[in-house]
Order: C-alpha cells, then structure tokens, then sequence
C-alpha cells in the first residue's frame, strides 16, 4: 500500500487528529499501555475498513469514542481482569502526585470511567456523553455526580460541566 | 484534586511514537492477519499448539457421544423488529405476537426513568429515586401471556458490620413463581471502599446471600452472610471453618443448599468449604491439581479446569466428587477460544450449567456436557464469522442462546437470533430485520426459557424497551 493511498490519508489524518484521545481513554478504561495500544489499533482498523461517512471531524471523533468506549468494555468482561485495572509502572509520568492522580482514576468503577473522563477531559456536556456512550442524559448526569464524589473532584471556578 | 490535576494527569499519557506507524503497518494485510502490537510474538507458536490440541479434543470424546446431534431449524419468517414509538408510555405497555408459529415474542415498552430499569428471574423492576440518586422505591412486574402483571415489593431492612464497617441498608424484593428478585442499593458506589449487594438463592424463597465487599482493584475482597428476609436477620455463614486460608475472599460459589462453598482468592487459589464438616481445604491439596477455575455441577459434583497444552493455552476439564474423591478428566487438551486469532476456534465455558460450547476449525459447533465428557452437534450448521457471535446458557445449562450480531448497526445489532434446545435437541434460529431502528443495549437471559434484549431510541435514550422471546 502506497503512502499516496486514500486508506492511509485517511488513517493519517484520523489518527493525527484523535488517536491522542483514543489512546487516552482506553488507558482511563484499561490501566495498561499494552493493552490501550491494542484497541487503538483495533478502533482505528475497524474505522478504516467500515469506513463509516461522517459529517465533520467532531463527528468521526464521537463514533471513535464511542468504538473505544466499546471495546474497552468488551475487554473488561473477561473475568480475570474484573479487579486489576491498575496503572501499568511502566507508564511514564512526570510525578508520584501524578501518579497518585491516574492511580485514582483508575480505580473508579467502570461505569463511571467514560463520562467523567469525557466530561472533564475532553469537554463533552451531558448531552453528547449521552450520544456517545448510548446513556440517557440522567444516567450521565448520575454517574458524574458519583464519579466525582468518588474521585472527590473538585470543580475550577467557572467551570460549567456542573450537573 | 480539581480538574485541572485531572487534566494535567491524563495530559501525560501519550501513545508510543511507534504506534501509528505499527497500525499504518497493518493497513497491508487483509482484515483477518492482523496482528496486536503486543502480542505478535508468540503467535506463531499459539497456532501451533492449538493445532495440536484439537487433535487431542477428537480423541477425548467417546464416539457413540460424538453421534449426538441437534437438529437445526431456520425459521423462514423473519422477525420485523418494532421501531422506536416516539411517545413514551406512562405504564410499562406489553405487546405480543408469534413468529412462524414457533417464537413467542413480547414487545415492552417503559416508562421514561433514565436508567432506572432492569429484570431480574423472570420479572422486570423500576427504580424509583430522588434526583441525588437515592433509592426510593422499586416496582416489579412480571410478563405474563400479553399482560404486564405487578407484583408486590417487599422490603428488609438489616444492618451488621465486617472488618470494622457497618452495613446498613434496605433490600427490596419480590417472589415470583417460586424465586425471589432481590435488590439491594449498596452505596452504589458513593464510597470508594466498601459496598454489598444480595444475591438470590435458587428454591429458597425465605433469605438471600448479603455479599459485603471493601477495597477495590488490587486490594478487593468479599464476605458473604444470610439475610433472613422475614426478620432480616444477618447469619454469619463461614464461621467456623477455617475459611481464613482462603481470605482474602475475590469469589464465593455456592451449592443450592449452601452446605458446600468454592472459596477463591486472586492471590491464594481456589478452596472447597464444607459446612457440615467445618473444614476448608484447597483444591490444589484434595486433587492434586493446579486448578485454574473451579465452580459447581450437578449434586455438589465440582467441575475443574486446569491449563495445560506447550503453552499452557488448552484446558483441561475434570469432576471431583468431594464425598467419594473420585477425580475424573471429562476433557483432554481443550485449546482456549480466541476471538482475536486469524481463525478463531476452540472452547468457552459457561460459568454455570455444566456445559460448554466449542467452535471446531470449519465452524462446526458442538456442546459439551462437562460432567460427563459427551458433545452434542449442531447438524447442518456452521459459525461463518466465529468472532461475532455469542453462546450464552441459562442457568440449568438445558439451552444455549445464540446470537450474531450486524457489525454496521449503531448497537449490538443483533441479526439473527437463536436458541439451543438440548432436551429436545432443536437448534431454532430467527433472523432479525430492522433490529437496526433501535440502539440495542444488552442480550441475557431473562429466565430459563426467554431471552431478553434491551434497546433505546437512537435519538431519545430515555425510549427504553425490553424485547422477550421465547422458542
């Protein structure tokens, strides 16, 4: 396959613009960058040869979201994995705060996971978590609320994700 | 911490700079070779033994077991699934109707409560609560003919402490043709390091099993105790017999009668509790195996996996009887499913029932009954695309659930949908058109006989429905 090869412009393009997001949300899902790597191959291959039509970028980005979303949980089923989601130590982070700070997150449960991390990280309002996890938005809502009790996030001024 | 920690944090996990180019890698290789960045290097060597491994699964089935066949129906008629209603219904509303005069299938509708919906053994509740999420009430029905039937909530209300934390809560449950569903909040994950939940106790309708839990990931445990439903009593139900070798608790497995428990831990293996004896020993010492998983047949008969094949990818599958000790391999050598492989085949077990399913090479698919060693065939039937389908069975292992799933569909998109009858030896197979309109959720079994499939509108995910067949 040729460089010049739409398949390859379009996985270069795609992945430049959202593998970053991606990637950190298996992580948020999964603990591990063996494993965060493998379903951002997965997502990006399953983009590439359904090769859904999308509206504009954001949109392309809410449906590789919401495949990650997936497939992260698909791989939480497997029995053995259902109490070590932890940090991977190979995982490189600038401080033992910041490592203290994953480490929180990670141990959320599952269910809160997504929304808070699409909430507070990517900006996603209630409405379009909803949308891209296929939750009503009093779910979302619910599970923000908790996730944040539970991760006892406190919210900057002026913050408007407030729910 | 503030979102800004939380956004510093997670600022630092990056991919590998190599990655894109591994993926970009992939892009030449047709669909079904490609490979996990990870995982590549012991691929070849995978294939290999699971080649040899199937070879061994021929010969551990008897012959007469291997004539056993079940016989494969493709209804003609193909289920036209309702769409989204738009209006949302004030009652939980039932509709039904017969498909090839075969499948029963109920079509409900519920009420507009966010997520507060759910079905237990055979009945269907709503969660009522206030806007923090406090649980307020719950409301039961059962699906009977063409008739939503309510049932009457109880409600028990207990408190007792384990390891210095005190439980206090309210469960909520119902009885229905001789089983109870039981509901119990929890902290529903307010607190970060403990939480209980109630689990029900086949053919008892006077108490349930309270599970208690603290820690969480790494450090998780669990204990389990009675509830008594008329007095909500709280019975301590390990005391006395010596489940401390086994603690920390990850799992507990009971017989019906609670005379016996599989203790398991993540870090010290699996134990066998007797009650009645007051003793607690490991599997690994009363068997002489390494036992991978462990859980309970038939009349307190256990059955046991242990790895083994070159690569310690096969299983196999044995039964211990703990009155006689007698230790009998049921399977030799079975090589572990891998939905991911090239070709994905080999077997997957069922956490209940006793059965098993496995997925030969071309696509043939035969149960197994694990206490007994035989496997039952599905005539004139082959899994095209192994990877897509599910195997579920209900919870006496007497039918298997089938389901095969449309990769473009917003949901689960469940195409054809289908259920093995191993008592009457009938595969019954429906395909599924416009399964597509609805986004759908989740498919289990709703009791032994009926199959549940949840669905929300794609634009409204407050339309909620929950769709029940029977073959």
């Amino acid at each position: 396959m040729k460089e010049s090869d739409p398949l390859i412009r379009r996985f270069e393009a795609a992945y430049s613009a959202c593998g970053a997001s991606v990637y950190r949300l298996a992580m948020v899902y999964l603990g591990r960058p063996a494993d965060a790597e493998d379903v951002t191959q997965e997502v990006f291959l399953k983009l590439l040869h359904k090769a859904p039509a999308f509206a504009d970028g954001e949109h392309e980005k809410r449906w590789l979201l919401r495949v990650t979303a997936n497939l992260c949980r698909d791989q939480l089923k497997g029995f053995w994995r259902r109490h070590t989601v932890a940090l991977d130590e190979s995982c490189p982070v600038r401080s033992e705060e910041d490592r203290a700070v994953l480490e929180t997150i990670l141990s959320l449960p599952e269910t809160y996971k997504g929304p808070i991390h699409l909430h507070y990280y990517e900006g996603y309002s209630v409405a379009e978590v909803a949308e891209i996890l296929k939750l009503s938005q009093s779910a979302v809502k619910m599970r923000l609320k908790r996730g944040r009790e539970l991760l006892k996030l406190e919210l900057d001024a002026g913050w408007e994700g407030s729910v | 911490m503030n979102s800004r920690d939380y956004r510093n944090a997670m600022d630092q996990l990056t991919p590998a700079p190599e990655l894109e180019a591994h993926i970009k890698g992939q892009l030449n290789l047709p669909h079904r070779r490609q490979a996990h960045p990870r995982r590549l290097a012991g691929r070849v060597l995978i294939a290999a033994a699971a080649l040899a491994c199937t070879f061994m699964v021929a010969m551990a089935v008897s012959p007469q077991l291997r004539a056993a066949v079940l016989t494969f129906f493709h209804l003609e008629e193909t289920e036209q699934v309702p769409g989204p209603v738009g209006e949302v219904p004030e009652e939980p509303e039932l509709t039904q109707t017969t498909i090839d005069n075969l499948v029963e299938a109920q079509y409900i509708r519920l009420p507009n409560a966010g997520s507060g919906y759910d079905y237990g053994v055979g009945t269907l509740f709503q969660a009522e609560r206030a806007d923090d999420g406090t649980l307020l009430d719950l409301h039961y029905w059962a699906a009977e003919g063409d008739q939503l039937v309510p049932l009457k909530t109880h409600t028990t209300d207990f408190s007792t402490t384990w390891e210095g934390i005190t439980y206090t809560d309210t469960v909520y449950w119902c009885e229905y043709e001789g089983a109870i569903s039981c509901y119990c909040n929890g902290t529903a994950g307010y607190a970060l390091d403990y939480d209980c939940n109630t689990i029900a106790i086949p053919g008892s309708t006077d108490s349930v099993i309270l599970r208690l839990s603290q820690g969480s990931q790494i450090d998780y445990r669990q204990y389990p105790v009675l509830l008594d439903l008329e007095t909500g009593a709280v019975t301590d139900l390990l005391s006395g017999t010596g489940w401390e070798k086994a603690a920390p608790l990850t799992d507990v497995r009971w017989t019906a009668d609670l005379s016996a428990a599989l203790l398991s831990s993540d870090r010290t293996g699996w134990f066998y509790c007797d009650r009645t004896a007051q003793t607690t020993t490991a599997l690994d010492e009363l068997t002489g195996l390494e036992v991978f998983s462990a859980w309970f047949g038939q009349d307190g008969t256990l059955i046991l996996l242990t790895l083994s094949g070159s690569e310690g990818d096969c299983y196999d599958v044995w039964t211990w009887q703990p009155d006689s000790d007698a230790l009998k391999r049921t399977f030799s050598q079975l090589p572990v499913y891998q939905s991911r492989e090239e070709a994905p085949y080999g077997f997957q077990f069922f956490f209940g029932g006793g059965r098993g399913i496995y997925v030969a090479e071309d696509g043939t698919v035969s149960v197994l009954d694990l206490t007994t060693g035989g496997a039952t065939t599905v005539e004139d039937f082959s899994l095209s695309q192994p990877e897509n389908a599910t195997l579920i069975a209900n919870a006496s292992g007497t039918k298997v659930l089938f389901a095969d799933y449309d990769d473009e569909a917003d949901g689960l998109g469940i195409s054809s949908l289908g259920v093995m009858d191993l008592e009457r030896g009938v595969f019954t197979l429906l395909d599924r058109k416009n399964y597509d309109a609805l986004s759908e959720g989740s498919l289990s079994w709703f009791d032994e006989d009926r199959v549940a499939i949840t669905a929300h509108g794609k634009e409204d995910y407050n339309e909620t429905y929950l769709y029940l067949y029977r073959f």
